[in-house]
């Protein structure tokens, strides 16, 4: 149900969260994404941030077989992070690597798209999937509950509802549709665009910051962690498809050779093995140090799909 | 909840050096498996392995996995002892499609250490004959000294009405054959409704498959055995796909037909 909320309200909504769970958001002294510990220190609207919530959600160096019993919270996240993490736990669900949704509760908030996102290809501007969303108004916030758990914190605010407030579209800059079912076709085909995935390759230092940043890369490796005083864990590694030991196996024979092999393999597994690993959030554009664009990539497959069809 | 990553601890009770580099072991307590399936061993300090069992299915009170020392990981473990443990995980995958070659002709083939996970297939076969038309076994190995099992193999020689197994070079008395397995395979009278398994080094399918494809055996019906570095086996980490398939989880096991043209990406 809708609420209108004024700045006091949501240092209220933090207090109540803040018995149950482990608050990240962005920070607004170091404006990047952290534990928040107080009220104040939190961007409640369009909080964007250049590592993923899969830092908290699946992180490196995590100790396998381990109880997780976090309870986290993400704080004024936009939607496509929402997305993201809905992606993410259903990835790795019965892997006991990631928390159960019912572990997590999610803030999302409006968001101003930039440059580089590109939600609207894959439609991951919807609105659903959230716990509680706040967006601004003239004299404060409005805030929707999207589920009994974030009814349940909105409800202890004793606010009247007020049903006359509606969710606000986002507004993008351009809206550029894409067909996912073509994209897998076409990316499908590599041969008949060797041409292309080779040019982009010549241009990609294969150095897989676009994987770091990545809300749904989660490639691993398990590694034994061994301690000064002789124990040992088996954690997770986080590991990029675009390292050359990825795809080795044994006497150093490497199936994925080329820095071609690998960057298709990247496309491979986010449109075609298992659609759709990506919720345009432009992360891996901003990260890029050769300024590969996704976005671009893709529409030039589609243009590509299109003229081999006539 | 259960997290897939628990273990259980196996002891080892008798080691062997069944070829160069090679080393059987052989650990107390069942294993429930069908053939061709693998299983993840974690040795604490060392790391993590995929291995296949190569013992009988239905053997109670033991199992046996195969190490060849080819990289760190298997050096170390190629030093263990009885009486240490191995702690194991699984098993997963699809194993052998015995159930789909009921009543047809069977053709086996292996290279080198590919023959481990034929060893309980092989086995299964000769115990249920009846229901199987002619069974063909081809091996090859590099020199007569890499011949894993030759016990074993000299037993299902005189059970199985095909029966042959080759080397690439020999320097000694040797009771089979002197020749690559893509010979064999060439010499062999097959019809071509026959069921291939095939299991090997990746180098070696190409090539078998190519003779036999010349003998007008259909696709769908070669399985071939596929291995790749697994790190967590449970189709989760992404490590071991062939195109648009996961070994751990589709696999390990696939027929020609589907995998062929994903091999190409």
């Amino acid at each position: 149900m809708p609420y209108r909320l004024k700045d006091h309200h949501l240092n209220h909504i933090f207090s109540i969260i803040n018995k149950y769970y482990e608050i990240y958001g962005v920070s607004k002294k170091s404006k990047k994404f952290s534990r928040i510990e107080i009220a104040s220190d939190l961007i409640w609207i369009n909080g964007r941030s250049q590592m993923p919530p899969k830092k908290v959600l699946f992180e490196d160096q995590q100790i396998i077989s381990e109880d997780l019993n976090k309870k986290i919270a993400f704080v004024g996240m936009p939607l496509c992070d929402v997305s993201a993490i809905h992606h993410l736990i259903y990835k790795l669900r019965d892997s006991g690597l990631v928390p159960d949704r019912d572990d997590l509760l999610l803030i999302a908030s409006e968001c101003k798209p930039d440059d580089a996102c590109f939600c609207e290809f894959f439609g991951t501007d919807k609105r659903s999937g959230f716990d509680i969303y706040i967006q601004k108004n003239s004299s404060g916030y409005d805030a929707f509950s999207g589920t009994a758990a974030g009814e349940k914190i909105l409800k202890k605010l004793a606010l009247m509802p007020d049903h006359k407030l509606n969710l606000r579209p986002v507004t993008h800059k351009s809206l550029n549709k894409l067909s996912k079912e073509e994209i897998t076709k076409l990316i499908e085909k590599r041969g008949q665009f060797d041409d292309l995935w080779n040019k982009i390759a010549n241009n990609c230092f294969g150095c897989g910051a676009c994987t770091a940043v990545c809300p749904l890369c989660y490639c691993f490796r398990q590694e034994e962690k061994n301690n000064l005083d002789g124990s040992c864990k088996s954690c997770i590694n986080w590991d990029s498809c675009f390292a050359k030991e990825f795809s080795e196996v044994q006497n150093r024979a490497d199936l994925r050779p080329q820095n071609v092999d690998r960057l298709y393999n990247w496309y491979h597994h986010k449109f075609v093995r298992s659609p759709y690993l990506c919720v345009g959030c432009g992360r891996c554009i901003k990260a890029c140090p050769a300024n590969l664009n996704i976005k671009n990539i893709l529409l030039s497959i589609e243009k590509l799909g299109e003229k081999s069809d006539e | 909840m259960n997290s897939p990553f628990s273990y259980r601890e196996y002891k080892i009770t008798n080691k062997t050096e069944v070829a160069p580099d090679t080393f059987l072991f052989r650990l107390r307590g069942k294993l429930k498996f069908d053939p061709g399936q693998f299983v993840q061993v974690k040795f604490p300090h060392i790391g993590e392995v995929t291995l296949v069992p190569c013992s009988k299915k239905d053997e109670k009170t033991y199992f046996e996995l195969c190490v060849r020392r080819a990289g760190n990981t298997t050096e170390k473990i190629s030093e263990k002892v009885p009486g240490d443990s191995m702690f194991v995980r699984g098993p997963y995958g699809h194993g052998w499609p015995i159930g789909k070659t009921l009543e047809k002709d069977i053709l086996l083939i292996s290279g080198g250490i590919g023959i481990i996970p034929l060893m309980p297939l092989m086995d299964e076969l000769v115990k249920y004959r009846g229901n199987f038309g002619k069974i063909y076994f081809l091996a090859g190995f590099k020199t007569p000294h890499h011949v894993m099992f030759e016990q074993d193999l000299l037993r299902y020689k005189k059970k199985i009405s095909y029966f042959k197994v080759a080397v690439e070079k020999t320097d000694r008395d040797w009771w089979g054959e002197n020749c690559m397995i893509t010979d064999l395979i060439k010499n062999t009278n097959l019809s071509p409704n026959i069921n291939v398994f095939l299991c090997g080094p990746e180098i070696m399918f190409r090539p078998c498959v190519d003779v036999l494809l010349q003998k007008k055996i259909n696709p769908k019906n070669i399985y071939v055995s596929f291995e790749r570095r697994m790190e967590c086996g449970i189709g989760f980490c992404q490590h071991c796909t062939i195109g648009k398939y996961k070994v751990c989880e589709d696999g390990p096991i696939f027929t020609w037909s589907k995998i062929a043209p994903e091999l190409e990406k």
